[in-house]
């Protein structure tokens, strides 16, 4: 789900001097939707005019996410981030109904590179979208 | 038989120009020594508009904290520049209504019109772009081609749709050759004659080819992510029902995260039921 760029982060070291043994480490670019409290972020978390809202190296606490929403802050930088299970399922979808969808939204995007980060993240907000709407539609039916 | 896009319009007399009311206002406006209070005059003349105008002041779109109950009240909070840009949004659809519908779901065609609308309103927003309100206008008019094109040439149409179906192939892509002209550029003529601004006409023109823009070229951008984001949304229809291409350089030049796509989504979602029941419920 997350763009992965593998990057010698130099931020993240200088922050770290207990950690200067290793040379470099992975940073992970996360949605905040994705983020959970006391992951440590990477860079520092700026919002659009660029001032800097929690540190590089700083670990996030639970009024950071609210924080970072406030102040239009969509993703940040992690390192070593362990990304959660895919989509999970709402009640009274089947994965077969996942299938289903997801070769609906091929067929509607079929003029569209979905492999680009943009499409990409388009046509999953959609399916997840399609999703939602049918497993609010199909509450109360068994499966 | 091929047409050009002069010469469709010539045939849709009715819709040639707008409401003098609009007019009225329009200049008003640009007058700067008009007051509010005649402004408003001009507005209250017209009871359903200023009907309309009060329940938009009064939505979820503004969200004032305390109820606006007249029309001067609403100019004061809201805006002349904005409120010029409402009243055309709700008299774009009053000028088609009780049109002939050709094979065209009208309903569809506006509810496409809107979430494009305020997809491009959110966008915008986002943006950092002063009044919004215009893009929202811009989303209401850009496919006005179409409705054109479905009233004048209702068969032409209707087979190139079917064509276009059948082959899972891009209605706009084709129009050139089976109508002779595409309904962007129709759209934008259109535009002209009722003399509406030079960067209207232009983001209308290349909303489907963005970078063909050449002053205002931001405006023209946000119009066509926010139609891409409307087709995937399924949000109405135009008569297209896939997603057109999305112009890479257009999602750059805006210069939004992707992360924020799942924020313009809830809000369009969000947004969107209000925004039906305030621009196509009658009266």
């Amino acid at each position: 789900m997350e763009k992965r760029d593998a990057a010698i982060d130099s931020t993240f070291a200088a922050a770290h001097p207990d950690l200067k043994t290793i040379s470099w480490c992975i940073v992970v670019k996360v949605k905040l939707e994705n983020l959970g409290p006391g992951e440590v972020v990477a860079r520092d978390v700026k919002d659009h005019r660029g001032r800097i809202i929690l540190d590089a190296g700083k670990a996030i606490q639970k009024k950071h996410l609210k924080i970072f929403k406030v102040w239009g802050v969509t993703e940040v930088y992690l390192e070593n981030h362990q990304p959660k299970k895919n989509l999970s399922l709402p009640d009274g979808i089947s994965s077969r109904q996942l299938e289903e969808i997801q070769l609906e939204m091929q067929k509607l995007f079929r003029h569209n590179p979905v492999e680009h980060p943009v499409l990409k993240e388009l046509f999953d907000l959609c399916v997840k979208r399609e999703l939602t709407h049918r497993g609010g539609k199909g509450e109360g039916e068994t499966q | 038989m091929k047409t050009d896009a002069e010469s469709l319009l010539k045939k849709a007399v009715k819709i040639s120009s707008l409401p003098t009311v609009f007019n009225q206002i329009n200049e008003a406006i640009e007058d700067p020594e008009c007051s509010f209070l005649e402004i408003a005059r001009l507005i209250g003349g017209d009871a359903v508009l200023s009907a309309r105008l009060l329940r938009l002041a009064n939505s979820s779109f503004f969200g004032f904290p305390s109820p606006i109950e007249t029309i001067t009240h609403a100019i004061t909070v809201i805006g002349m520049a904005p409120l010029r840009d409402l009243v055309l949004a709700t008299t774009v659809i009053c000028q088609f209504r009780g049109m002939p519908q050709n094979g065209i779901d009208m309903n569809a065609f506006w509810r496409h019109s809107i979430a494009c609308g305020l997809g491009a309103r959110i966008i915008a927003t986002y943006c950092h772009e002063p009044n919004v309100e215009r893009y929202y206008v811009l989303g209401m008019v850009h496919d006005l081609g179409r409705l054109i094109f479905f009233m004048n040439l209702p068969d032409q149409v209707s087979r190139a749709l079917e064509h276009c179906q059948a082959r899972g192939e891009l209605l706009y892509r084709m129009e050139g050759a089976a109508i002779g002209c595409g309904h962007a550029e129709t759209g934008a003529l259109l535009l002209r004659k009722w003399r509406l601004p030079e960067r209207m006409q232009e983001a209308v023109c290349h909303h489907h080819h963005p970078s063909g823009a050449r002053h205002y070229q931001l405006e023209t951008s946000i119009l066509h992510v926010a139609d891409v984001i409307a087709h995937a949304l399924k949000l109405g229809s135009s008569g297209d029902l896939l997603v057109p291409e999305l112009d890479l350089k257009a999602w750059k030049r805006i210069g939004l995260p992707e992360g924020l796509l799942s924020s313009i989504i809830n809000q369009m979602d969000h947004q969107f039921p209000d925004a039906i029941q305030m621009f196509l419920k009658e009266g």
